[in-house]
C-alpha cells in the first residue's frame, strides 16, 4: 500500500506540474472574457423627426405660405362668416301657413361687434402666451387677426432646441438647408411623447355621430403652439369637404384642440411641435361601433 | 374602445417635414353637452312661452342620445343679452361644448323666434336663424330649432319636426277599441282621426305628409283607405274583390304598393292613384305581403312564406328578380327600407321573442337591436337613425306601447301616449 500510494501521489504530482507548465494562469483568465459592445436604444432614437425651420425650401405647403395657402384658407373663412351672421338658411322651415322667411333678419350692424369680439377671443390665447414667455416678441400680442406667416417668422427666432443635450449629428444633406435640419441640431419627439399627446386629444375628442358616407371623412387641422402649451390663434382647417358631415367633423377636432390646450410637451423640444398638423380620422370609430 | 397606435410620424416625401402630424383615429363616444339656458322673451311675449320652446329643444336633443342638456342650476352666466357675445369661460367652466341662446317675440299676432348657436371653446358662432309661426306652433318651433342644431352639430338631417300615425288602443284586452291618431314625434298633440267603431291596422304616411294610407274593417272584408288628414276626406284603394291590406307609398308618393287575398293566396300589387291602374308584382302559391320601396323607389322589399317560413325577399319594382335576403335561424317579418336606404329594419321571431333588428339590403350585417316578449312594427326616422316600434306587454292588464330606439341600440326610450298604442308610422320631415 506504501508503494501504491507513492506511485499515485508522484503522477498526480507530475500531471499538475504539467497542467502548471502548459495553462499558465494569464491564458485561462482571458480567454472567456470578450466584450460584446451593447447599444442602448430608445424608441424615440429610431423614430426621429427633426427640428424644422419655417425657411425651407420644401415647407411650403404646410408652413402656409400665403401661395400655397390662399385656396383652403378662402374655402374656410367664407363659410364661418356665413354662420356668424344670424342668416335665415334658405332651409329654414316656415310654418303651415308658409309665411315669408325673414331675409332681412341678417343683422349687418350686430354681426360687425360680433366678429371684432370673436377675433378678440381668438387672439387672447396668443396674449395669455405673450405674457408667459418672455422670449415671445410683444408685437404678436397686439395682432388681432391671426397671420400664420408673421407669426411663424416671430417663432423663428427662438433658438431651437438650444438646451438639447443631444450630440450634434451629422446630417443626411449637410451642405443643403432643407426643413427639418435647423442649426445642425437633430432633436425628436419620443414615441412616448407622441402617444400621449395623441391620447390627450383622443380624450377631448368627441366625434360626430356619422352617417352614411361619413365614414370617408378626414379633417386635416393646422395648428400653431405656444411654448407654453396654448394656441396660437384659431386652428386651419387644411382639406375640405363638401358634405355637412365634413363641417360637423371639423367642427369637432377643432373643438378638441382648444379643449385640450394647454398642450403638456417638452419645452426642449419646442421647435418639434409648434407646428403640428392633426388628421383626425373617425373611420375605425363608425366601422366599429 | 382603447386607441389605437397609429404613428404618422411625417415621411412622405424624401425631405423630412417641419412640423409633427399625427393620426387622431379614436375619441370619446359620448352625448356632447350642449348647454340651453331659458329662452328670453323680448317683452312682447309671456316669458313662460319663451321658456317652454327652449325646453322643447332641450328635450329633443336629449332624446337623441347624442347630446347632453347640461342642467341649468350649473350655469354661471345669466344670458340676458341675446346679441351679445356669451362669457365663454364660464360655459367652459361647466363643461358645455356648445350653447344655444335664443329669444322669442310676437310680431303682428305671429311667434318671432331666433336662435344662435355658440360653439364655448372656439367661440365661433356655428348657426344662427330667425323665423316666424303661429302662436300655436311654439313647440313646432322648438322642434325647428333642434333639428337645426342636430344638423349642424352632427352633419344629419334632424327628426323632430316630425309626426307620428299610429292605433290608440283603448278598453279592455279582449274588446279594443282601435283609433287611427296623429301626434307630434315626442308624443304632444295627439289628435284622434277615426271614430273607433270600425278595426284600423296599418297606417303609413305619404311623402307629403298629408296623405295616409291606412287598412280598415269597413263591411266584410278588410280594405285599404287613403285619408287626407286635413280635410278628413277618405276613400278606398282599388276596387279589388278580395281583401287587401299592408299598403305603404312609393317614394314618390305617385303608387301604393300592397297585398291582395285570394281564395288563400296573397300577392303584392302596386296601384298608380293618378290613372288608378294596378300592377301585379308577384304571383306564388304563398302570402306574399308587408312590401315596402327603396327610397330609390326601384326595389321592393317584403315578407313571404313560399320557402315554408316568414323570410324577406326583395325584388325589382317591376316584380323581377326576385330573391330571399334573410338567412338566419327563425322567421323574419314586417320589413322597412330605411330612408337613407342603407338598411332593411325587420321583425324577428325567434324562440319565443320578437326582436328587432337591421341588416343590409343583400341581406349581410344583421343585428339585433332590442328583444324581448313581443316587440314589432319598426318604423324608421326620415333620418335613418333612429326607429318607433311597439312593444306588447304580457298580462291581462297588458297592451302595447310605443318605443323609440337607435341604431346603435342603447338609447331606448319610451313614447307617452295617452293609452295604448300600436302600428306607428314615422312621417318625413314637414315642409
Amino acid at each position: 500500500m506504501g508503494r501504491g500510494t507513492f506511485i499515485s501521489a508522484a503522477l498526480h504530482g507530475a500531471i499538475l506540474l504539467w497542467v502548471l507548465v502548459a495553462f499558465p494562469s494569464s491564458n485561462m483568465d482571458t480567454a472567456p472574457l470578450v466584450a460584446i459592445p451593447i447599444d442602448l436604444a430608445t424608441p424615440g432614437d429610431v423614430t426621429k423627426i427633426k427640428a424644422g425651420t419655417k425657411d425651407g425650401k420644401d415647407d411650403a405647403v404646410l408652413a402656409g405660405k400665403p401661395e400655397e395657402k390662399k385656396p383652403e384658407a378662402a374655402k374656410e373663412a367664407k363659410p364661418r362668416e356665413q354662420t356668424a351672421s344670424l342668416d335665415d338658411k334658405s332651409q329654414a322651415k316656415p310654418d303651415d301657413k308658409k309665411e315669408p322667411k325673414d331675409a332681412a333678419a341678417a343683422k349687418p350692424e350686430n354681426q360687425k361687434p360680433d366678429l371684432q369680439k370673436q377675433d378678440d377671443k381668438t387672439a387672447k390665447p396668443a396674449k395669455d402666451a405673450a405674457a408667459d414667455s418672455p422670449k415671445k416678441p410683444k408685437p404678436q400680442a397686439k395682432k388681432r387677426a391671426f397671420n400664420p406667416d408673421k407669426i411663424a417668422a416671430l417663432l423663428n427666432k427662438i433658438p431651437d432646441a438650444a438646451d438639447d443635450p443631444k450630440p450634434v449629428q451629422p446630417s443626411d444633406e449637410p451642405k443643403k438647408k432643407v426643413k427639418g435640419q435647423s442649426n445642425g441640431t437633430e432633436i425628436s419627439m419620443s414615441v412616448n411623447e407622441i402617444d400621449a399627446l395623441r391620447a390627450r386629444i383622443a380624450d377631448c375628442w368627441t366625434p360626430p355621430p356619422g352617417g352614411l358616407g361619413a365614414d370617408q371623412i378626414v379633417v386635416k387641422l393646422r395648428l400653431k403652439l405656444n411654448e407654453d402649451g396654448t394656441l396660437v390663434g384659431y386652428p386651419t382647417v387644411a382639406n375640405s369637404g363638401s358634405s355637412p358631415f365634413f363641417q360637423a367633423a371639423a367642427d369637432s377636432a377643432v373643438r378638441a384642440v382648444y379643449q385640450c390646450q394647454p398642450y403638456e410637451l417638452p419645452k426642449a423640444k419646442y421647435a418639434l411641435w409648434r407646428d403640428m398638423i392633426l388628421n383626425f380620422d373617425p373611420s375605425d370609430m363608425y366601422r366599429s361601433g | 374602445m382603447l386607441a389605437l397606435i397609429a404613428l404618422a410620424l411625417v415621411a412622405g416625401s424624401p425631405q423630412a417635414k417641419a412640423v409633427v402630424e399625427l393620426n387622431i383615429t379614436q375619441g370619446k363616444i359620448q352625448p356632447l353637452p350642449i348647454a340651453i339656458p331659458d329662452f328670453t322673451g323680448d317683452g312682447s311675449i309671456d316669458p313662460q312661452t319663451a321658456r317652454a320652446i327652449s325646453a322643447v329643444v332641450a328635450a329633443d336633443l336629449a332624446s337623441s342620445g347624442l347630446f347632453n342638456p347640461i342642467d341649468q342650476a350649473a350655469f354661471i352666466e345669466k344670458v340676458t343679452n341675446f346679441d351679445g357675445v356669451p362669457r365663454f369661460d364660464d360655459w367652459q367652466v361647466v363643461n358645455a361644448q356648445a350653447l344655444v341662446v335664443g329669444r322669442i317675440g310676437a310680431s303682428d299676432e305671429k311667434l318671432k323666434a331666433e336662435f344662435r348657436l355658440w360653439d364655448v371653446f372656439s367661440g365661433k358662432q356655428l348657426a344662427g336663424e330667425q323665423f316666424f309661426a303661429r302662436a300655436k306652433d311654439a313647440r313646432r318651433v322648438g322642434h325647428i330649432i333642434a333639428d337645426a342644431i342636430y344638423e349642424r352639430i352632427t352633419g344629419e338631417k334632424g327628426y323632430f319636426d316630425t309626426r307620428i300615425v299610429f292605433v290608440d288602443e283603448s278598453g279592455p284586452k279582449d274588446k279594443r277599441t282601435k283609433r287611427l291618431a296623429i301626434m307630434d314625434q315626442d308624443g304632444f298633440n295627439v289628435r284622434l282621426l277615426t271614430t273607433g267603431q270600425n278595426l284600423v291596422l296599418t297606417p303609413r304616411f305619404s311623402p307629403s305628409t298629408q296623405d295616409i294610407t291606412y287598412m280598415s274593417f269597413e263591411g266584410e272584408t278588410p280594405k285599404v283607405y287613403l285619408l287626407n288628414i286635413e280635410t278628413g276626406q277618405k276613400e278606398i284603394v282599388g276596387a279589388f274583390p278580395g281583401m287587401t291590406f299592408a299598403p305603404r307609398f312609393s317614394p314618390d308618393g305617385q303608387r301604393i304598393v300592397m297585398s291582395l287575398e285570394r281564395e288563400g293566396n296573397a300577392d303584392l300589387f302596386a296601384m298608380d292613384l293618378r290613372s288608378r291602374r294596378t300592377f301585379q308584382l308577384t304571383n306564388s302559391n304563398a302570402i306574399d305581403t308587408g312590401p315596402c320601396y327603396s327610397p330609390d323607389g326601384r326595389h321592393i322589399v317584403f315578407e313571404s312564406d313560399r320557402d315554408g317560413s316568414q323570410q324577406i325577399y326583395v325584388m325589382n319594382a317591376d316584380g323581377s328578380d326576385q330573391h330571399r335576403i334573410s338567412q338566419g335561424n327563425g322567421s323574419y317579418s314586417t320589413p322597412v327600407w330605411s330612408p337613407r336606404g342603407d338598411l332593411i329594419a325587420f321583425t324577428k321571431r325567434l324562440g319565443g321573442e320578437f326582436l328587432i333588428g337591421v341588416m343590409k339590403p343583400d341581406g349581410s350585417g344583421e343585428r339585433i337591436l332590442t328583444e324581448g316578449f313581443h316587440n314589432e312594427g319598426p318604423t324608421w326616422a326620415p333620418n335613418g337613425r333612429v326607429l318607433m316600434f311597439f312593444r306588447e306587454s304580457p298580462g291581462a292588464a297588458g297592451g302595447p306601447k310605443l318605443y323609440t330606439i337607435d341604431l346603435t341600440g342603447y338609447n331606448e326610450r319610451q313614447v307617452a301616449t295617452p293609452a295604448f298604442g300600436s302600428d306607428p308610422a314615422w312621417s318625413p320631415l314637414i315642409n
